[in-house]
C-alpha cells in the first residue's frame, strides 16, 4: 500500500495550495489510511493535523522538509525522541552557519531521512550507515542519476510526489501562490520555483502507473511509513517550572504566600476567607497547578499596576497574591468559573499592564528564565479579504491606485468566503464598475480564504516550560527578535502548552500617569492596590449619565447610551454592562435594558430561574452558556464547557451543529418545550465570537471605575493622560473636543510651557510636544534638555541654545510653540531667524554656501504675520486637527443662514424632524439580520457629541459621501429610548 | 548693435481636445475627455473646458469624470494626429522666423528678434501667426510675448481671454510683480510649500527680498529664483535638432502583465523596425525598449551594440533581455516602445567569429522584404508572429 510521505499543506506558505483537512479527506478519498505532512522548515499545522487525522482514521507520519543553504531533505519522525529531535533541528536551521548534512551527522537515529541530493546522502552514508536514509525520487529529469546511485551506494529508492495541492485543479491557486510569495507576475514565475501539475494527492493506481520499473520504490514507502510512528502524547498539560526559596516545595510556598496575601488583602484572616482558600488550594494541589500560580505572581510583581483578567478573577487565591484586584467574596465569583475538579483543561491568565511596561516585563521573563524555556505565541496570519484582493490585483498587473480603490471599500471584517456576493450587493459598490479582470480577482482571493501567508508575534501569549520549549515545538526568531513557537493559540492548547498572556494595555497607563500628576499638583497619593472607588457618589453619577468619554472600557459611543439607558451607577450593573455589549447581542440588550427599568418578564424556564437570577433571566455572561447546557440540557460539566468553547471560535461550523444536535436532544429528554429550546438557543448563539466570563468583567468594570474617578474628580490631569497614552476609541480631536465640553481651557503647545506629554492642571489642558507631527524625537530630547537650564527668553535665546534643525523649527513655529517668546517677531521672522542662525552656525552644506559666507550675517527681513487663514491651516498641518476653534467654527457664516438645532438641545426634540450640523468623530458599522449594512455614527458640533443611526436605506444611500475632513448637514427624526437620544437620519447634504 | 530679444511664446491649451475639434467639428461646444478606451481603468489626460466645468480633472479616472458629466465624449489618444497638428503650427511659425523651438504638443518658442522689418513688431508678428493658425488649422493659440522665454510664457499663462499678452520691454518684473510664486519656473510643489512658510506668496515679494536673503532660503538657487522674479531669464531659443534615430511604438489592444504575450508584441515591433532599416540601409548601434504602464508609470532598459544591426531576428535578440531590465514591476504595461538609435549606413567591420545562422536569417528577412514589397502587404510572416502564436 503506496503512503504519500512527501506532502505539502497551506502551511508550506505561499506554496501549498490545500488545507491539512482537504489534504487528509484526499487522501481517504483515494483509499489511503496513513499520510504524511512535511511542510518546510516547520511543523505549522502539526497540531490541527493529528487532530484532523483522528477524527477522520487516518493514521499521521509526521515530518518535515528542510530547505537551508541548498541542502534539502524530508525528516521523518520514528518516535516521540524523533519528533524532539526534527524540533530541534527546526529551531537550529536559522542559525547563521547551520549546516543540515552536519545536524544529521551528529544524530538521527530516531528520523527517516529521505533525499534526492546525492553529496548530502553520501555524507549521511559515509558517517553513520544506510540506515533510515533513502533516496527520494520524484523528479522524472533527476530519476536515472538517482537510480544509479541507489545501487552503487545502497541507499534504497522511495517513490513520493512532492504533493502541493490534493487536487489537479487547485494548480491555479498554487500558481497564484507563488506569484504572490515571490512578488511577480504568473506569467514570470522562475521555473524552478513553481510544482509541476502532476504535484497533486495521486491515488496508489497513479502512483504505479508512473514508476511501473521501481515497485521497489513504492513499497518503500509503505515500509517507512510502517516504521514512523511517533505518538505525541498532545493535551497534557505542561505547566512551567519556577523558582523556590530552599528546602520549600511549590504548594507548600503558594500556600503560605496566599495566607500572606490574606492577610494584607483583609487585615486579618476571617473565617470565610480562609475557608475559601483552603478549598481552592485543595483543587490547585490535586491538579498541581502550583508552580503555575508562582511564576504568574513573579511576573505580575514586575509592575506596580496590573490588572489579572479572564476567569482567573474568580479566584481568592490569585487575589491574594496580588494578580487580581477584585474581592472575589465580596462579588460573588465563584471559583468553580475558574478551576474545577471536572475540567481536565489548564488554567488560563490573562494580565494586562500599562501599554508602555509591557515590554520591558517580557524582557524580565526572558531575562529570568532564560531564553530556552520561554517563547511567545505566534499568530498564522492569513489574508483578510482586504489583503487577498491587493495580492491578487498585484499579480494581475492592476495599478496601485486601482486597487485601493476596490480595497478601501472593503471593510476591515468582511468574511473573505463571501467577498463576491458582498461586492456584487453591497452599497459601497454600488457606483462602481468592476469589468474584466476584476471578477475572476475576487473569486481568485476567495480562493486564499483560510491560506496562512507567514507568522507574526501573539499580541501577548507566552509560554514558558520546565526543560526545553524545542522539545515541543520548533521555536523561530520573529523580526522584532522575540522567539516565537510555530503554533498560533489554539495549537498551542490543544498540544498542552500553558498561554500566560501579558497584554498591553492603555488605560493603566492613563491611571498611572493621571495618579502622578495628581500627586504632583494636589499632593494627594492613591495607592492603586487598596484603592476602591466603587461607591465615590461623583463617580457613579458620570457612569449613571454615560458621561464616560476616555473611561476605560465604557468610552465607546453603545456603551454609553447603554449607560445612559440603564441609569444606573453602581459597581455591579456595570460589571453586567461591560459584558452584555457583546457584537450579536443587541437584541438582549434592548430586552435587558427594559427589564432593568422595571418591564415585567417570565422565565424562560424554571430552571434558568437560578442560573439567571442577577442578570434578569437574560444570558449576559459567558459561563451562563455552559451552566444553561448543564441546567437544561444534561450536559456534563466537560462538554457544557466546550460548548462554550467551541462558541468562541471563528470557524466552529461543524462542532458547534454537533452541539447544537445534542444540546436539542439533551433538552427534549429533560421535557422541555421545543419553543423554548429554540429561544435558550438562540441567546446561546448571540456568544458566537467573543464574549466575557463575570470575573473578567469584574476586573474590567474595577478599572473602569479607577479611571472614572479621575475623570470625576481631577479632570485636567486625567484628560491629560488620555491624550498622553494615544487616547483609546476615539482620536485625540475628539478627546480635545470633550475636554473642551468638560470645561477645559485647552492651550496651544509652548516651548516653555509644554512638556513631551500633555499636561493638565486645574482648568487647564496644555498640548504636549508629542501631538507635533514632524518634530524629530532628537529635537524634543533636545528642547527638554536645554530647558533644564532656564526658560527660553526670545528666539534667539531659544535658537542658540537648542541645537535643532530648521525643519523643527519650522514645526514648532507653525503649531505656534514659539508664540510665547516671539517678542513681536511675526511667525515668519522665526523662520528666517532660524535660518539665518544656521547660516552662521555653518550648518549648511559647503557647496550650497552663499558667495556672501564671510560677510556678518545679514538682518533678517520684516515679513508680516501669516493670514489667520493660513494659521489655522498650519494648525491642521502640525498638530492633525483644529486646536484653537472648533473645525465647525469655519463654517459659522454658511450655519448663520440655516435653521440648525443644537447637538445639546436634541433631547428637546423628540418624535420630530430636525436638521444638524455635524462632523464626524467615530462611526461603528455592523449588519441587519437580515444581512443588510447600516451605521451608527457620532457626530459633534460645538456643543455636545450626539449618536445617529443610518438604516440600511439611509447607509445605501449616503455611505460615500462620509469622511472625517467636512461637516455635514443632517436631516432626521430625534428618537428617544430609556433616556438615550439617537438621530435616525435620512438627509445628508455638505455644509 | 546687440537687439533687445524679442520671443513669443505659442500655446494651444487642451491640445489634443483642441486639434480633435478640428477634425471632427462636432464635437464643439460639448464635454469632451482624452483618454485611453481600455475599459474602465484608464485616466483622463486631457479635456474640454466644458468638461473641466463639470468637474472633471487632468488625471481623474475615466470611469469617475463620467459619473461626473454623463454625457462626455471619450477619445482615444491619438498621437500621430498630434504630431501632424504640432509640425503644422511649427509650420506656420517656422514663416515668421527660423528661430524655432517646440515645447511638447502644441506649445513652441518663437525668437522673432530682428524680424521688424519683415512683419512689423513682434505684437503684429504674433496677431498674424495666431490668425494664419486659426484660419489654416481652426485652432485658437495663446500668445505670450516678451523679451525672454520666461516672461513669454507666463504671458501666455495668465492671458484669458485676449489670447494674447504682450510685455514691454522693461516691464518685465512689474507684470510679474502681482503673480503667485509657483508661476516662476522651479517652484513646485516643495519649493512652493517653503515660499508659503516663509510668508511670499506673490512674485513682488521674492523680488523685494535682497539676494543674500533668499540664499538663506534657497542656496544658490536662491539667486536664480531672485533673477526669476525680477523677470530675468537669459536661455536662448534653441531650434530643435533631429536625432536620427528610429521609433516604433505599440499600444496594448489590453493592458497585460503577461510576458509571453509582451514578448510577441517586442517580437512583432522588431519585424516592423528591422525592415524599415533595411529598406533604408542602414544599422542601429543602440537599442532602446521602453515600456508604459497602465498607470503611467515607466520602465527603460537600453544598450549600445558591439556590432550595428539590421536584422530583425538579431534586434530580438537584443531587445528580448531589455524588455526584461524595463519591466521591473509587475504591473499592466499599456504600450511598448522600441527605439533604435546611432544608426549607421554603409559598410561595417565584420564579425570573425560571427554566427554563420545569422547571415542566412538575414538573407531570409531581404527576401521576404522583397516580397512584402512586391505584394504590397507581408505575405510570410515568421509563425511567432502570426495571430495564432
Amino acid at each position: 500500500m503506496f503512503v504519500h510521505l512527501h506532502v505539502h499543506s497551506h502551511y508550506s506558505f505561499c506554496r501549498g495550495a490545500s488545507s491539512i483537512e482537504a489534504l487528509v479527506d484526499a487522501a481517504l478519498e483515494r483509499g489511503m489510511t496513513e499520510l504524511a505532512l512535511t511542510d518546510i522548515n516547520g511543523v505549522y499545522g502539526l497540531v490541527r493535523f493529528l487532530q484532523y487525522s483522528a477524527e477522520r482514521g487516518v493514521r499521521p507520519i509526521v515530518g518535515a522538509e528542510l530547505r537551508v543553504e541548498g541542502e534539502r531533505a524530508i525528516l521523518l519522525a520514528r518516535n516521540r525522541e524523533g519528533y524532539s529531535l526534527l524540533c530541534r533541528i527546526v529551531s537550529g536551521l536559522r542559525a547563521p552557519g547551520f549546516r543540515l548534512s552536519r545536524a544529521l551527522m551528529e544524530e538521527r537515529e530516531n528520523l527517516v531521512v529521505l533525499s534526492d541530493q546525492v553529496p548530502l546522502l553520501e555524507a549521511l552514508a559515509r558517517q553513520n550507515g544506510t540506515s533510515g536514509l533513502y533516496v527520494a525520487l520524484d523528479d522524472p529529469r533527476t530519476e536515472a542519476g538517482l537510480v544509479a546511485f541507489s545501487r552503487a551506494s545502497a541507499v534504497p529508492p522511495v517513490a513520493t510526489n512532492d504533493v502541493h495541492f490534493a487536487h489537479p485543479s487547485d494548480y491555479a491557486l498554487h500558481r497564484l501562490l507563488r506569484a504572490i510569495g515571490l512578488n511577480t507576475s504568473l506569467s514570470r514565475i522562475p521555473p524552478g520555483e513553481l510544482a509541476g501539475e502532476d504535484r497533486w494527492l495521486k491515488p496508489e493506481e497513479a502512483m504505479a502507473r508512473r514508476y511501473p520499473h521501481l515497485d521497489r520504490a513504492l513499497q518503500n514507502a509503505a515500509r517507512i511509513a510502517d516504521e514512523c510512528r511517533a505518538e505525541l502524547d498532545m493535551g497534557k498539560p505542561v505547566f512551567p517550572g519556577c523558582d523556590l526559596p530552599e528546602g520549600a516545595d511549590a504548594f507548600g510556598y503558594l500556600r503560605e504566600e496566599c495566607f500572606r496575601g490574606a492577610a494584607r488583602r483583609y487585615g486579618g484572616l476571617p473565617g470565610a476567607v480562609s475557608k475559601r482558600l483552603d478549598h481552592e488550594l485543595g483543587i490547585i494541589e490535586s491538579k498541581g497547578f502550583a508552580p503555575y500560580f508562582l511564576v504568574v505572581r513573579d511576573i505580575v510583581r514586575r509592575s506596580a499596576r496590573t490588572c489579572g483578567r479572564g476567569s482567573a478573577a474568580a479566584s481568592l487565591v490569585s487575589y491574594c497574591l496580588g494578580i487580581t484586584h477584585v474581592d472575589p467574596i465580596a462579588h460573588d465569583l465563584f471559583f468553580e468559573r475558574f478551576l474545577n475538579e471536572g475540567r481536565n483543561d489548564p488554567p488560563d491568565i490573562d494580565i494586562d499592564f500599562p501599554w508602555d511596561e509591557r515590554d520591558g516585563v517580557l524582557e524580565d521573563v526572558f531575562r529570568k528564565y532564560g531564553s530556552g524555556r520561554v517563547a511567545m505565541i505566534a499568530n498564522h496570519v492569513g489574508f483578510g479579504a482586504r489583503a487577498a484582493v491587493r495580492e491578487v490585483a498585484r499579480v494581475y498587473g492592476i495599478p496601485e491606485v486601482e486597487i485601493q480603490a476596490v480595497t478601501r471599500r472593503i471593510g476591515y471584517y468582511w468574511a473573505l468566503a463571501h467577498l463576491e456576493d458582498a461586492v456584487r450587493h453591497h452599497p459601497v459598490f454600488k457606483d462602481m464598475d468592476l469589468g474584466d479582470p476584476w471578477p475572476e480577482i475576487i473569486r481568485m482571493a476567495v480562493r486564499l480564504d483560510g491560506c496562512p501567508r507567514h507568522l507574526s508575534v501573539h499580541c501577548g501569549g507566552v509560554v514558558i516550560v520546565p526543560d526545553r520549549i524545542d522539545r515541543y515545538v520548533p521555536v523561530e526568531t520573529a523580526p522584532k527578535g522575540v522567539p516565537i513557537i510555530q503554533w498560533e493559540k489554539d495549537q498551542a492548547e490543544d498540544a498542552g502548552l500553558i498561554k500566560i498572556d501579558l497584554l498591553g494595555n492603555r488605560s493603566l497607563a492613563v491611571i498611572r500617569d493621571a495618579l502622578a500628576a495628581v500627586r504632583e499638583h494636589c499632593g494627594v497619593d492613591i495607592d492603586y492596590e487598596r484603592w476602591n472607588p466603587t461607591d465615590d457618589a461623583r463617580t457613579q453619577d458620570l457612569i449613571r449619565r454615560g458621561d464616560t468619554l476616555g473611561v476605560f472600557y465604557v468610552e465607546s459611543p453603545s456603551m454609553r447610551q447603554l449607560l445612559q439607558k440603564c441609569g444606573t451607577g453602581d459597581f455591579d450593573h456595570l460589571v453586567i454592562h461591560s459584558s452584555i455589549i457583546r457584537p450579536a447581542a443587541n437584541r438582549y440588550i434592548r430586552e435587558y435594558v427594559r427589564r432593568l427599568r422595571g418591564g415585567a418578564w417570565k422565565s424562560l424556564h424554571p430552571v434558568l430561574d437560578e442560573v439567571l437570577r442577577e442578570t434578569y433571566g437574560i444570558m449576559v455572561y459567558q459561563e451562563d452558556v455552559s451552566r444553561i447546557a448543564m441546567a437544561l440540557a444534561g450536559f456534563g460539566e466537560a462538554d457544557a464547557d466546550m460548548l462554550r468553547k467551541v462558541l468562541s471560535r471563528k470557524r466552529a461550523g461543524k462542532e458547534l451543529e454537533d452541539f447544537r444536535e445534542r444540546f436539542y436532544a439533551g433538552a427534549a429528554g429533560g421535557g422541555v418545550p421545543r419553543v423554548t429550546v429554540d429561544e435558550v438557543w438562540e441567546m446561546i448563539l448571540s456568544f458566537s465570537g467573543y464574549s466575557f466570563c463575570k470575573p473578567h468583567s469584574a476586573s474590567y468594570a474595577l478599572v473602569s471605575y479607577k479611571s472614572c474617578y479621575l475623570r470625576a474628580h481631577y479632570p485636567a490631569e486625567f484628560m491629560a493622560a488620555v491624550l498622553t497614552n494615544g487616547g483609546g476609541y476615539y482620536s485625540a480631536f475628539a478627546y480635545v473636543s470633550e475636554a473642551r465640553r468638560m470645561g477645559l481651557e485647552v492651550r496651544l503647545p509652548d516651548v516653555n510651557e509644554s512638556g513631551r506629554e500633555y499636561r493638565g492642571r486645574g482648568k487647564t489642558l496644555r498640548v504636549g510636544l508629542m501631538q507635533l507631527k514632524g518634530l524629530g524625537r532628537s529635537a524634543l530630547e533636545a528642547i527638554l534638555a536645554a530647558r533644564r537650564d532656564g526658560p527660553f527668553r526670545s528666539p534667539d535665546d531659544f535658537l542658540r541654545r537648542v541645537p535643532i534643525d530648521v525643519a523643527d523649527v519650522k514645526t514648532l513655529v507653525k503649531a505656534g510653540a514659539m508664540d510665547g517668546i516671539s517678542g513681536g517677531a511675526t511667525r515668519p521672522e522665526m523662520i528666517w531667524k532660524a535660518l539665518q542662525q544656521r547660516e552662521t552656525r555653518g550648518g549648511r552644506r559647503p557647496e550650497t554656501r552663499s558667495l556672501f559666507e564671510d560677510l556678518p550675517p545679514v538682518e533678517i527681513p520684516r515679513v508680516p504675520q501669516y493670514s489667520p487663514h493660513t494659521i489655522l491651516e498650519h494648525e491642521l498641518e502640525t498638530l492633525g486637527f483644529l486646536l484653537s476653534r472648533h473645525p465647525l467654527a469655519l463654517y459659522a457664516r454658511a450655519l448663520a443662514q440655516r435653521k440648525c438645532v443644537r447637538g445639546a438641545d436634541l433631547p428637546g426634540y423628540v418624535g420630530k424632524r430636525v436638521t444638524t450640523v455635524g462632523w464626524w468623530v467615530t462611526g461603528k458599522l455592523i449588519t441587519t439580520r437580515d444581512d443588510e449594512p447600516m451605521e451608527f455614527i457620532s457626530f459633534e458640533d460645538t456643543s455636545a457629541l450626539y449618536e445617529t443611526v443610518f438604516f440600511p436605506e439611509a447607509y445605501a444611500r449616503f455611505c460615500h459621501m462620509l469622511n472625517r475632513s467636512r461637516p455635514y448637514l443632517l436631516g432626521g427624526t430625534v428618537l428617544e429610548e430609556f433616556g438615550a437620544i439617537t438621530l435616525a437620519v435620512d438627509s445628508v447634504r455638505f455644509l | 548693435m546687440i537687439l533687445d530679444r524679442e520671443i513669443i511664446y505659442l500655446a494651444v491649451r487642451s491640445f489634443p481636445v483642441a486639434v480633435e475639434r478640428v477634425v471632427h467639428p462636432e464635437l464643439r461646444r460639448r464635454p469632451v475627455v482624452v483618454a485611453p478606451r481600455s475599459a474602465a481603468r484608464s485616466v483622463v489626460t486631457a479635456l474640454s473646458p466644458e468638461a473641466w466645468r463639470a468637474g472633471v480633472r487632468k488625471g481623474m479616472p475615466l470611469a469617475r469624470a463620467l459619473r461626473c458629466c454623463r454625457d462626455t465624449i471619450v477619445l482615444p489618444p491619438n498621437e500621430p494626429l498630434y504630431l501632424r497638428a504640432s509640425r503644422a503650427i511649427c509650420g506656420v511659425l517656422a514663416a515668421y522666423s527660423p528661430v524655432l523651438e517646440p515645447s511638447g504638443y502644441g506649445h513652441a518658442y518663437l525668437d522673432v528678434t530682428g524680424t521688424g522689418r519683415l512683419w512689423g513688431p513682434p505684437r503684429d508678428a504674433a496677431w498674424k501667426a495666431r490668425r494664419e493658425i486659426r484660419r489654416r488649422l481652426g485652432l485658437e493659440a495663446a500668445l505670450g510675448i516678451a523679451s525672454n522665454k520666461m516672461v513669454s510664457r507666463i504671458a501666455s499663462e495668465v492671458t484669458r481671454t485676449a489670447g494674447l499678452q504682450d510685455v514691454p520691454h522693461g516691464d518685465e518684473a512689474s507684470f510679474l510683480s502681482p503673480l503667485p510664486v509657483g508661476l516662476l519656473p522651479g517652484v513646485g510643489p516643495r519649493t512652493g510649500e517653503r515660499f508659503r512658510e516663509l510668508n511670499l506668496s506673490v512674485i513682488r515679494d521674492v523680488a523685494a527680498m535682497r539676494p543674500e536673503h533668499l540664499a538663506l532660503a534657497f542656496g544658490r538657487f536662491g539667486f536664480l529664483l531672485r533673477e526669476r522674479a525680477l523677470g530675468i531669464d537669459r536661455t536662448p531659443v534653441v531650434p530643435a535638432r533631429s536625432v536620427p534615430a528610429l521609433e516604433l511604438e505599440k499600444a496594448l489592444g489590453e493592458d497585460s502583465n503577461d510576458y509571453g504575450l509582451l514578448a510577441r508584441e517586442l517580437a512583432g515591433l522588431c519585424a516592423r523596425a528591422g525592415e524599415r532599416l533595411r529598406a533604408e540601409g542602414r544599422r542601429a548601434g543602440r537599442v532602446e525598449v521602453r515600456v508604459r504602464y497602465a498607470d503611467y508609470g515607466e520602465g527603460v532598459g537600453r544598450a549600445g551594440m558591439a556590432v550595428p544591426l539590421e536584422s530583425s531576428a538579431a534586434l530580438y535578440g537584443a531587445a528580448l533581455p531589455l524588455l526584461r531590465r524595463a519591466l521591473g514591476r509587475r504591473t499592466r504595461v499599456r504600450s511598448m516602445r522600441l527605439r533604435l538609435e546611432a544608426l549607421s549606413a554603409g559598410p561595417v567591420q565584420m564579425d570573425l567569429f560571427a554566427d554563420p545562422g545569422a547571415a542566412r536569417r538575414l538573407k531570409l528577412e531581404q527576401a521576404l522584404d522583397a516580397l512584402g514589397r512586391r505584394y504590397g502587404r507581408p505575405v510570410l510572416l515568421p509563425a511567432s508572429l502570426s495571430a495564432g502564436a
